[in-house]
């Protein structure tokens, strides 16, 4: 059975369409990634279905029932961790996981709270206030608070932003695990190797609209490319003229997407000896979801 | 009813640790009263200290009874002298058997009053003491006063205090709460639980009036410390004014935080309120005390009305019930209906 079921969603501010017809389904353990740059309309589409913005425009369906708004029977059912965490600035990470347990409705015994803390790496913070814990730690709380109400469904909106690569890696494991604890999770990001890492379902958003979706292997295929060489020379403007499909990326490496890897080495060097320039660093690597993104938009996802 | 504990005990808790808050709601009228108090002193007026040369002590005891004066002795009257023309001591008092002197700066035009009054006192308590005199007639003064038990000073401050207290806990909280809180997203969060607008708004409330009520302890427990002040309150009248004009000043800054959509902005356009209303509402000093030209301002600051309806409940003001009550189920009329308007406003879907 399908738990989310969104289609043809719409939002304007003024005369921006940040959402233009969205439509995508989100089955039962599933985790699904919204990819995107930022301001591809990620964060709105998932602020919609959580409730918190309104839709111009659009049909939510929620384990098989269309909600015209997000109605307190679904919110318990909601875990929700938003871009930006905020709570009360003088209550301590303990009293904002009682605080929001008792907006649920719940009482935290302590062995429950030992563990989200636990969950989280807050042990040490437990009794600290809010305001002083650092960006890592606070989008730490997020997450705990997420989970506070034992979930069916869990919204994270870049839940990996600001955490350091191992407390990311954390993270990753725990998505996983709440999965195998039968959560279903939908989470908005603009890390690609995230959306790899994670996702059963990958949806590609841009300027407002899904632009591709389908699994990480499938929207790899798409791009009937075997190999990508990567590689850095002094005037990169020869490289781009006469490879074929060679662009630039993050401004200092040429990649190039190839089927035939030697062959396009041998080209390579050779270009290289004709300018009299050297080549550094080449690597052979696999297409990834930052090449579908570039091969459908001409853009970078972080651009 | 679980949900709204939860957020009472928290939103407390929060308030309480809140600096800012704390300092305007509670300690900055205490610091007031103290201030005042010592100026002032719990019977209203401050005692000059008078320099005197040449009385027994039983004398000093009896004049200092009055109340209006303290006296410092002083070894001879040479020493006196200097104390005056230096500026030291505004009046000196020399007693030598039945002659008694008093110096004072004849250009200190303040101190002519007193000194004609201690001229008087010290005449009849020494004519009283040395010449057993006593007098024939007994006149006595039956003051009316049409609006209430006459008020010092001191009370006059002390019940000030309790409404600019009143205004603190009601206009900034609502700045951090809706303003400070929406700003950073703390609200978002927490809109995203099932818990219902009417419940958080209820919370925020309840907590508000619970830091008045606080407040006011805390205040009168100091005054009756410090200054042995005790205001024979009427506490029905008391608890229904704290808990309506709380609602009241809420009002004031949701409507703040309404208008002005950066939250700095709401506070600093407060403090300047807080200012304005602190001075210009009669809430330290009597309206009377203004020029005439600024005392219409008084009448359309809201604290002002906090102010009388604090004064009534001590008895120290006159007002018909049907106004007392009026001004009351005013506030609570703005109150509810800023509360609504901030759960629409604030606690809802963007």
């Amino acid at each position: 059975m399908s738990v989310l079921k969104v289609r043809n969603l719409k939002k304007c501010y003024g005369n921006v369409r940040a959402v233009d017809g969205v439509s995508f389904t989100v089955e039962e353990r599933q985790i699904v990634a919204l990819l995107g740059p930022n301001g591809a309309g990620k964060t709105t589409t998932i602020e919609i279905i959580e409730g918190l913005r309104k839709k111009d425009e659009g049909e939510i369906f929620y384990f098989g029932r269309k909600v015209e708004f997000i109605d307190r029977e679904i919110k318990r059912m909601l875990g929700v961790q938003l871009q930006k965490s905020a709570f009360l600035d003088n209550l301590t990470v303990k009293e904002t996981l009682e605080l929001f347990a008792g907006l649920y409705g719940i009482s935290l015994k302590a062995s429950q709270l030992g563990e989200l803390v636990e969950m989280f790496m807050l042990q040490e913070k437990m009794n600290s206030r809010v305001k002083t814990l650092s960006g890592g730690q606070m989008q730490r709380l997020a997450l705990a608070v997420a989970l506070v109400n034992d979930p069916k469904v869990v919204f994270l909106d870049e839940p990996t932003t600001g955490l350091d690569p191992q407390a990311r890696r954390h993270v990753w494991q725990i998505v996983r695990k709440l999965v195998e604890e039968g959560k279903t999770v939908l989470l908005t990001t603009h890390y690609m190797e995230e959306a790899e890492e994670l996702a059963d379902y990958v949806l590609i958003m841009d300027h407002g609209k899904i632009i591709a979706e389908g699994t990480v292997d499938n929207l790899i295929k798409m791009l009937n490319m075997d190999s990508y060489l990567e590689f850095v020379v002094e005037k990169p403007a020869v490289f781009l003229e006469r490879m074929p499909g060679a662009r630039m990326l993050n401004g200092e490496r040429i990649t190039v997407p190839t089927k035939k890897v030697e062959d396009d080495v041998q080209k390579i060097f050779a270009l290289a000896k004709n300018e009299g320039l050297s080549v550094e660093n080449l690597v052979v690597r696999r297409p990834n979801l930052e090449d579908v993104f570039l091969s459908l938009t001409g853009r970078h996802l972080r651009d | 009813m679980s949900e709204l504990l939860t957020l009472v005990k928290l939103l407390f808790l929060d308030s309480a640790r809140n600096k800012l808050e704390t300092f305007f709601s509670i300690l900055f009228p205490v610091v007031f009263l103290i201030i005042f108090g010592f100026v002032f002193g719990s019977t209203g007026e401050s005692a000059r200290t008078v320099g005197i040369v040449g009385a027994d002590v039983q004398v000093v005891k009896e004049l200092e009874s009055v109340g209006k004066w303290r006296f410092q002795l002083f070894p001879d009257c040479e020493e006196l002298m200097a104390a005056v023309q230096n500026g030291k001591l505004s009046i000196g008092l020399s007693m030598n058997g039945s002659s008694v002197e008093l110096f004072y700066n004849e250009r200190n035009t303040n101190v002519l009053g007193e000194v004609k009054m201690l001229q008087i006192v010290v005449k009849n308590l020494l004519e009283e003491k040395l010449n057993n005199a006593r007098s024939y007639f007994t006149v006595s003064k039956m003051e009316h006063t049409p609006t209430g038990k006459e008020i010092s000073t001191f009370e006059h401050i002390l019940t000030g205090v309790i409404a600019i207290s009143v205004l603190s806990n009601g206009m900034f909280s609502m700045i951090t709460v809706f303003g400070n809180y929406r700003k950073k997203g703390a609200l978002r969060r927490i809109i995203l639980t099932p818990v219902k607008p009417v419940k958080i708004v209820s919370a925020v409330a309840f907590v508000r009036i619970l830091m008045s009520f606080l407040s006011l302890f805390i205040t009168l427990f100091l005054a009756r410390l410090f200054f042995s002040a005790s205001i024979p309150f009427n506490w029905f009248r008391l608890i229904s004014t704290l808990v309506f004009s709380t609602l009241g000043m809420m009002a004031l800054g949701l409507f703040l935080t309404a208008i002005f959509k950066q939250p700095q902005t709401a506070s600093s356009v407060a403090s300047l309120l807080n200012t304005i209303m602190m001075f210009f509402a009669g809430v330290y000093f009597p309206v009377h005390w203004m020029p005439s030209y600024v005392r219409w301002l008084a009448y359309v600051l809201p604290v002002k009305y906090v102010a009388d309806l604090v004064r009534v409940s001590a008895g120290y003001q006159l007002l018909e019930s049907y106004f007392f009550w009026g001004i009351n189920v005013l506030f609570l009329i703005c109150g509810l209906a800023m509360l609504t308007v901030a759960a629409n406003l604030f606690l809802k879907s963007e």
